[in-house]
């Protein structure tokens, strides 16, 4: 372990720092908020930063209603960061599953589940998102299950050819030789050989189910009030661009860096894990 | 292509378009009764009664099936339930700004993209390579509902120069394309910038080289062809994206095209302006797959002669 990252350039360090604060502060929205995120203060709304006028009582200024901007900020970073984490490992383990089946039963199961990726795979997530929304409506859970939807067929396509591919291998034909249950040697012999690759996708995937979750709620289509999200922040924040710029671009600038630090972080990671799509 | 697989390929995409066609019909469907969601809790039975019939709604669902697939043939769509208009006719109105848009922010990602990409392949490694791979990561992690906002702010808040919404003359369309534009430039210059590194490591470019092929005539003759194969496929991508990509821009700056059409019409629940998108999203992603299959075979006489 400490080898692994002693190869780490300064630079990507400071970024996983960084993103190891954000997800502390998010977690301890409850801790460090200075002020619920719910609550309003109209004799105080619209107040500028503090760096641009404003008071330390408000470092971020607040909003039209007077909400404190820096404590909303730390609620919705909270929000997004869970939803993403939630809807990236739905993904995962629901398209990693798929991948294990196909391999494993081939056949028409397989056909069916491969039609299924190259689907998906061919139409835009957004509008099937959103062709679910209009038909089912925008709950809670359904938004966090489209979320999680977004990205399995890359697990899937991934995991079937390593497992197809495992399969030859001669270590997984001893263990058959073995006689070894099928499950033993799927979970603890073939899974953690392939868990690497697997694992970078995660991270390559997870800045794409933030943005893809920022987003909808940017057209008010995920997270709804009085919860809030740092696209619904932004979104809101538009209105008041011309007198109150700060409601929006704050939770804009943590979108960026949250997908920015993590993106940088996946292209680490795979050059790590994968020396050869290093020159790519 | 043969004559036979040009065939082949076409009766897929109508099978394509018909398993889509079929699984849109029956969500909406499954969906619950229209007419309930539209009237409200509060409504005359008879009134509903009334509807249901008027829309087809009493009869058996195999009949609304047949009934739906002729109307698709003539184009007709069933009428949008906000505002009482033919659906078709909604998303032809809008469909003209959002090919604009469409075809000048891809004009735009690729005369930014594509020459930024080639740039830093022939640079491998050096700092100018470096810069450009810093910036697709960072347009590829820029929320382009953020950078619009940010557009807004400089451009029309701080510098007066551009309206920051609506659309109408030369000037509304700046900042829609740029945003939308710069979003993709990242991923072609990414990409562009792989295929070429790919094709600059074969034996050929060597064996050029050694010919004593000049530079220039190497990169844009020798290696710009055969790395233009990959990229015709996410170009390919990006136009059946058209409509995809342009929700959240054209929401951004009220731009009045089909995207934002669609995200009103989802919020409204307007089932029916969803199912005309949805559909002619399904028909750009197989109309764009078969473009890009016969460029593949323009430009690759392998795939020409198998």
């Amino acid at each position: 372990m400490k080898r692994f990252f002693r190869a780490m350039p300064l630079s990507t360090i400071l970024v996983l720092v960084f993103f190891c604060l954000l997800i502390v502060l998010g977690l301890s929205a409850d801790i460090l908020a200075p002020y619920d995120f719910r609550e309003t203060d109209i004799l105080a709304r619209l107040q500028p930063p503090v760096f641009a006028g404003g008071s330390w009582d408000h470092i971020l200024g607040t909003d039209e209603i007077g909400r404190d901007v820096f404590s909303r900020i730390l609620y919705a970073l909270r929000t997004s960061l869970l939803i993403a984490a939630a809807g990236t490992l739905i993904g995962a383990v629901v398209g990693t599953l798929l991948g294990f089946v196909a391999a494993h039963f081939r056949g028409p199961l397989e056909q069916i589940i491969m039609a299924a990726v190259d689907f998906q795979a061919a139409v835009p997530f957004i509008i099937l998102v959103l062709f679910f929304m209009a038909v089912a409506g925008s709950g809670m859970w359904i938004f966090l299950l489209l979320v999680g939807l977004a990205g399995w067929e890359v697990y899937a396509r991934l995991t079937r050819g390593m497992v197809l591919s495992a399969r030859e291998q001669n270590y997984v034909v001893a263990l058959q030789g073995l006689e070894l249950s099928q499950r033993t040697i799927y979970l603890r012999h073939i899974l953690p050989n392939i868990a690497s690759a697997l694992i970078v996708q995660l991270t390559l995937n997870f800045p794409a189910t933030v943005l893809l979750e920022t987003g909808l709620s940017f057209l008010g289509l995920g997270v709804q009030p009085p919860n809030t999200s740092l696209g619904l922040m932004l979104g809101d924040g538009r209105d008041y661009l011309l007198n109150a710029w700060w409601i929006a671009v704050f939770p804009g600038l943590v979108i960026f860096t949250t997908t920015l630090s993590m993106s940088i972080l996946g292209d680490w990671l795979r050059d790590r894990i994968d020396p050869l799509s290093q020159s790519k | 292509m043969r004559a036979r697989a040009l065939l082949a390929r076409g009766l897929r995409m109508v099978a394509t378009l018909l398993v889509v066609a079929i699984a849109v019909f029956f969500m909406v469907r499954l969906s619950g009764d229209p007419v309930t969601i539209l009237a409200g809790p509060d409504a005359d039975p008879l009134y509903i009664e009334r509807m249901r019939v008027r829309w087809g709604l009493d009869r058996p669902l195999y009949e609304q099936l047949l009934a739906f697939f002729g109307g698709a043939l003539r184009g007709e769509f069933g009428y949008s339930m906000k505002i009482g208009i033919p659906a078709s006719e909604l998303f032809l109105e809008r469909l003209p700004a959002t090919l604009l848009l469409g075809f000048c922010s891809l004009a735009l990602s690729i005369l930014v993209g594509l020459p930024l990409g080639i740039a830093a392949a022939l640079k491998h490694n050096s700092a100018l390579d470096r810069f450009v791979m810093s910036l697709s990561v960072m347009a590829f992690s820029m929320p382009n509902f953020f950078l619009g906002v940010l557009f807004i702010l400089l451009f029309s808040l701080q510098l007066r120069w551009l309206p920051s919404y609506g659309s109408g003359s030369l000037a509304h369309l700046v900042m829609p394309v740029l945003t939308l534009g710069l979003s993709s430039a990242g991923a072609i210059a990414r990409f562009t910038r792989s295929c070429m590194l790919d094709v600059l490591n074969q034996p050929y470019m060597l064996a050029a080289r050694a010919r004593g092929i000049r530079p220039q005539r190497r990169t844009f003759l020798h290696a710009l062809p055969n790395a233009s194969i990959p990229l015709v496929t996410i170009l390919g991508l990006r136009l059946g994206d058209l409509i995809a990509g342009a929700i959240i821009v054209e929401t951004v700056f009220a731009w009045p095209g089909v995207g934002r059409l669609l995200a009103e019409s989802v919020a409204n629940r307007d089932l029916a302006v969803v199912q005309v998108i949805v559909l002619a999203t399904a028909a750009t992603m197989v109309l764009a797959n078969l473009a890009v299959d016969l460029l593949y075979g323009w430009l690759d006489p392998r795939v020409r002669k198998s």
